[in-house]
């Protein structure tokens, strides 16, 4: 929660300083700039995933099957999203690029609003933090109400990092195990899936 | 836009190489954290200086309530639908035994 409270305060932070200082920023400068330090995210990210393939190893037992997991949660994900536009006056693409972050609310803001508009990069922004709070509220009661394996699905890409904790803490070492690979393959998704929705 | 996947792929292949030891990557988490705040505050400054967008946060908020829970509660329908399908425990406990 302590790093939930950060992330709205730095957002918030962003928002007064281009609030009173909106000449501050060139949103060409800013573009690049943004594009530049994305990539030396992506770079260490990559790192931990290429490291984390240590540990992949280690849940060969469960088999390939494990990848039904991360599948069944982007279909679910998307086939979700694609409701919303039902109801919001978003187009299919839009409701889409919001669903595919699944909860990597850094990211996916920041590919949309470099990519598409700041608008859309803003709601994937509130949207994926409030999967995130979703999931930290959701996860203990499916894992006690339903089943351990369905409580990985609220946590999205998120459950190889900030979500983990808590489904180790609900469940046991295998699920959090599919549930460290399953945000693992997500998160190596989204930044293919993002640029791919919006060349469709 | 390419730069950042080519940047992803660089990062996983540095990673898979036996170049990087344990103890860097407990740096490098806090490294990504402290760029990712680095983000954010970027993607405030978007969103600040952008008055019209101001104006409409809480129809943006309301948009991105309801893409996050029907999204959520999609992920949780298919997953649920495929355990009832696919017995992943009764299959890791065979492994289990088998070990």
């Amino acid at each position: 929660m302590k790093m939930i409270s950060c992330i709205v305060a730095a957002v918030l932070a962003g928002i007064a300083l281009g609030w009173t200082l909106p000449s501050l920023m060139n949103p060409e400068v800013l573009d690049r700039v943004v594009t530049y330090v994305l990539s030396a995210m992506l770079f260490g990210v990559g790192i931990s995933i290429g490291y984390n393939r240590r540990e992949l190893v280690k849940i060969k037992a469960v088999g390939w099957r494990i990848v039904i997991v991360p599948a069944a949660i982007a279909g679910g994900s998307l086939l979700g999203a694609s409701i919303a536009c039902m109801f919001l006056n978003m187009s299919l693409k839009e409701v889409l690029l919001v669903g595919a972050g699944f909860g990597w609310y850094s990211l996916s803001s920041v590919l949309i609003t470099q990519l598409y508009s700041a608008e859309l990069g803003a709601i994937a922004f509130l949207a994926n933090v409030l999967r995130e709070l979703m999931a930290f509220v959701l996860i203990p009661f499916l894992a006690i109400h339903i089943g351990k394996i369905v409580a990985i699905a609220p946590g999205g890409a998120t459950t190889m990092d900030s979500t983990l904790p808590i489904i180790a803490k609900m469940t046991d070492t295998p699920t959090a195990m599919i549930a460290f690979v399953s945000g693992l393959i997500l998160t190596t998704m989204v930044p293919f899936l993002i640029p791919l929705l919006l060349a469709i | 836009m390419e730069i950042v996947i080519i940047s992803l792929l660089a990062g996983c292949l540095l990673g898979a190489s036996n170049i990087i030891s344990e103890k860097w990557i407990g740096h490098l988490d806090q490294i990504v954290m402290a760029i990712v705040f680095v983000l954010l505050i970027a993607v405030g400054i978007g969103i600040g200086s952008n008055r019209e967008l101001i104006g409409n946060l809480t129809l943006l908020g309301y948009k991105a309530l309801v893409i996050a829970g029907l999204s959520t509660i999609g992920s949780v329908l298919v997953l649920w639908f495929a355990v009832l399908k696919v017995d992943f425990f009764q299959h890791h406990k065979k492994e289990e035994g088998q070990v």
